[in-house]
């Protein structure tokens, strides 16, 4: 149980102490690859958090130069999360103006439906 | 400083708490004295309108008819509509819109109904109704049927080739959306939203006043939406745990013969229909809808029954069935459900071993098919010499009880042949569906088109049927109009089933009898004959206002099919004397023997609703299943069976209350948002600031991190 704790600890440091000031530029590389690896996931926010992070260390800061490699993941991250995005959008969008019309298949795929309108 | 501090702290705190309590004494003494009554925030702002009956949603395979509220409660300022003037006012640009608009109900028209529905200037309309004693209105000639032209149409093979309700404008199956139609019962109620409305809203001259107006709201959200096949899909989204929004339309029918019928007997079914239909469900009260024609079937069963006690009528060699179907207004839910009983060897009851049952009956055990619809308004109203007409499907053809009608001379009554080519609507036509040689004869007042003008609506009530001030009397002439045709009937079925009689004497119908269902029916319930036919803990449901007569959904058992069942029993049986409690009674119905039922009846005994005193009568009366066939076999995109369902509702309710122009109310609102902010920024500046506001020094103990 400690030892399992104890990698947690390890690998998530950065989600215990969402202190990001403290953290050095290999750890930040680490834990942005970790997060990038994980939204591949279908888990879009993930990604959305990791830009938000890492954007501006990734991008804006230019006295110790980031990492190379912070940028792949950064910018693969918020490409993976605008693409996620607007599918879900899309999705949505046709989704309530659409489902009317489709009648059965409509409400097959429906998880709650408001009682009294159509 | 800090001392001082400490102290008050507490001080405030004890305040504080000493005024929590005191408040709540104060509560607990309100209900006692009526001085010291504090309204609610809610009570000072809203009036509840009591006594509702609402126009709700009914869907069926592919459509949906009536109102709803959905999805927010239809609301607006009350606009009182005294004349035709004040509906074209509404309706062309007045201020203040949208509006509720209180109806007068000489105004009740389909057409006013429709105009107001489709501007979007009116968003409700509110009536007063009087439940207890309804009066009908002055309708512009008379005429207001919101019924279909050809009622019941809707059905595959259903023969409808002509208007037969000619006045018909269909605007009880018509969808009001985002509408909603209630009628005020209550007498105060009405006269609270018509004081509110003369207070605030009614201006100079008959123009209209200025803010604050005087508005209400009407809650009437109907939960099912579209038609019956979407209802029972949607049951199956998750979230919607696999209840449907929505409930079928049925009941129970009710039929009885007045001996056991023999295996491979030939029976005789005289049929009436026993609900109705309105704009307002719950106002049904269908006086030529079928009272009438439940009215002469009661008093022709109670002849022969009365003939079969005293010995008169020993047999009869075709059973006579009385059959009256329920739902019939919605697409002949009751006869279609015995057509098809009977089409699958069901009717009766399902064939059981171990049980006695009367034989299983078919449609070719049916040698004639007698119905009675419309029989309560002659041509001539106030005749004594009613005409009624003939609608049968075996013209050219002979059937006896046809011809035996058809040549009846010395009565005072006459039978004719009716001029139309097709039947009219009528629970008959299930049966001629089936079989085209199934006789039916269907008993009429009408020729080729109604004579109801009120057919469908909420005021075909008595006083449609009697048409003057007279009180019922031996001699008012709808009284001896249907004394003469339960007669005819009467004395046609004991020939037509080759009945053995003795001495050749003839039925008598009781006048009395008839003046009394009527009555009972269609004046208060709580009446003597109901009195005598119903088991004692059934006389509180007894009350001063007509019989509702609306089908409602299967789940509920409606008055009305019991008090008939046990109006049947009671004339067509027979009272066992051995036994005299309401609880002996009841044990006397078997599961095993589903011939006989024992139905406990209250008697002319006097006693009191606790009683254990009951009269027993052994009839051959039974109950039968009226639900749609489409609902047990899950097909409700059916166009052969009915598949009508009555949509749920969470609460159906209104209010009224007084509102000021919008511009106030967004000049609150602003002010509102003004404060908060300033007094957010305040705050936050004081936080920010606090040590140099408040002098704190390190020893005061208000210093914390």
């Amino acid at each position: 149980f400690v030892g399992v704790v104890n990698w947690i600890i390890k690998n998530f440091t950065l989600l215990i102490i969402m202190d990001i000031s403290k953290v050095t530029p290999e750890e930040k590389l680490k834990i942005c690859r970790k997060y990038f690896i994980i939204g591949c996931f279908a888990l879009p926010f993930v990604w959305f958090v990791n830009v938000l992070w890492f954007f501006r260390d990734a991008f804006l800061r230019r006295n110790p130069p980031p990492p190379p490699k912070l940028r792949t993941y950064v910018g693969g991250s918020m490409i993976g999360f605008l693409i996620w995005l607007s599918v879900l959008i899309i999705w949505t969008c046709v989704y309530q103006t659409q489902r009317v019309n489709w009648g059965s298949a409509g409400i097959k795929i429906s998880f709650v439906l408001p009682s009294g309108i159509p | 400083m800090a001392d001082t501090d400490r102290q008050i702290m507490p001080d405030l705190w004890s305040i504080l708490i000493g005024c929590i309590l005191l408040s709540s004494l104060y509560e607990h003494n309100v209900s006692g004295s009526q001085l010291f009554h504090v309204p609610t925030v809610y009570q000072r702002i809203y009036q509840e309108v009591t006594g509702i009956e609402a126009c709700f949603r009914l869907i069926n395979a592919t459509s949906q008819i009536g109102c709803s509220a959905s999805p927010k409660n239809v609301s607006g300022v009350l606009w009182y509509a005294e004349s035709q003037d004040n509906i074209s006012s509404v309706l062309n640009d007045p201020p203040h819109s949208p509006y509720i608009v209180i109806l007068e109900p000489d105004l009740f028209t389909s057409e006013n109904i429709q105009d107001m529905k489709e501007s979007k200037h009116v968003n409700g309309i509110v009536f007063y109704y009087d439940k207890q004693n309804p009066i009908i209105p002055e309708l512009p000639g008379g005429v207001f049927s919101p019924g279909k032209t050809c009622p019941n149409n809707d059905l595959v093979d259903v023969e409808c080739d002509r208007s037969w309700n000619v006045n018909g404008s269909g605007l009880n199956f018509m969808d009001f959306n985002n509408f909603a139609v209630f009628a005020i019962t209550n007498n105060d109620s009405y006269n609270n939203v018509l004081k509110c409305y003369e207070d605030h809203n009614r201006g100079a001259e008959g123009g209209y006043g200025d803010f604050p107006l005087c508005s209400a709201e009407l809650e009437a959200n109907m939960d099912a939406v579209l038609s019956t096949p979407e209802c029972y899909e949607r049951a199956n989204v998750w979230t919607n745990l696999g209840v449907p929004q929505c409930i079928p339309l049925g009941d129970k029918n009710v039929w009885g013969t007045l001996f056991e019928i023999q295996d491979s007997q030939d029976i005789i079914i005289v049929a009436t229909k026993l609900d109705s239909n309105a704009f307002i469900p719950y106002l049904s009260y269908g006086a030529n809808n079928e009272v009438a024609g439940i009215v002469t079937q009661l008093a022709v069963a109670d002849a022969l029954g009365r003939m079969k006690r005293d010995g008169t009528l020993n047999a009869t060699e075709k059973a006579i069935m009385f059959v009256f179907y329920h739902g019939e207004s919605y697409d002949y839910i009751g006869s279609s459900r015995m057509v098809y009983d009977m089409l699958n060897n069901k009717f009766p009851y399902k064939r059981d071993s171990g049980k006695q049952q009367p034989p299983l009956l078919n449609l070719t055990n049916i040698t004639t098919f007698l119905e009675l619809s419309h029989v309560g308004i002659q041509h001539q109203y106030n005749t004594e010499s009613p005409v009624y007409y003939l609608h049968t499907n075996q013209k050219g053809k002979s059937s006896s009880l046809h011809d035996y009608l058809i040549n009846i001379t010395n009565k005072n009554i006459t039978f004719n042949d009716t001029t139309a080519d097709s039947l009219p609507p009528a629970s008959a036509q299930m049966f001629h569906r089936r079989d085209k040689n199934v006789p039916v004869i269907i008993v009429s007042d009408y020729d080729t088109e109604y004579n109801n003008k009120l057919f469908g609506s909420h005021y075909d009530i008595l006083e449609n049927l009697i048409h003057s001030d007279m009180g019922l009397s031996p001699s008012h002439p709808l009284i001896i109009q249907l004394q003469k045709l339960a007669l005819s009937l009467a004395t046609a079925l004991l020939d037509v089933s080759n009945a053995t009689v003795n001495g050749g004497r003839s039925p008598e119908v009781d006048s009395e009898k008839i003046i009394e269902l009527l009555d009972c029916y269609l004046v208060k319930t709580n009446c003597s004959l109901f009195r005598e036919v119903l088991s004692p803990s059934s006389l509180d449901n007894l009350g001063n206002e007509p019989l509702s007569r609306y089908v409602t959904v299967n789940t509920i058992a409606n008055f009305e099919t019991q008090y008939t069942f046990n109006l049947l029993a009671n004339f067509t049986g027979v009272v066992d004397d051995t036994i005299d409690t309401c609880k002996k009674c009841e044990k006397e119905n078997s599961d095993s023997n589903q011939v006989y039922t024992f139905t406990h009846m209250s008697g002319d005994i006097n006693h009191s609703s606790d009683s254990k005193d009951c009269i027993c009568v052994k009839s051959f009366t039974h109950y039968h299943e009226a639900t749609s066939p489409a609902f047990d076999m899950k097909d409700y995109n059916s166009k052969e069976y009915s598949t009508w369902a009555e949509s749920n509702w969470s609460g159906i309710s209104m209010r009224i209350y007084l509102v000021t122009f919008p511009l106030f109310e967004v000049a609150i609102l602003l002010f509102g948002l003004t404060l908060f902010t300033i007094s957010v920024f305040v705050t936050w500046q004081c936080n920010r600031k606090g040590r140099q506001i408040f002098a704190v020094t390190a020893n005061s103990p208000a210093v914390h991190t």
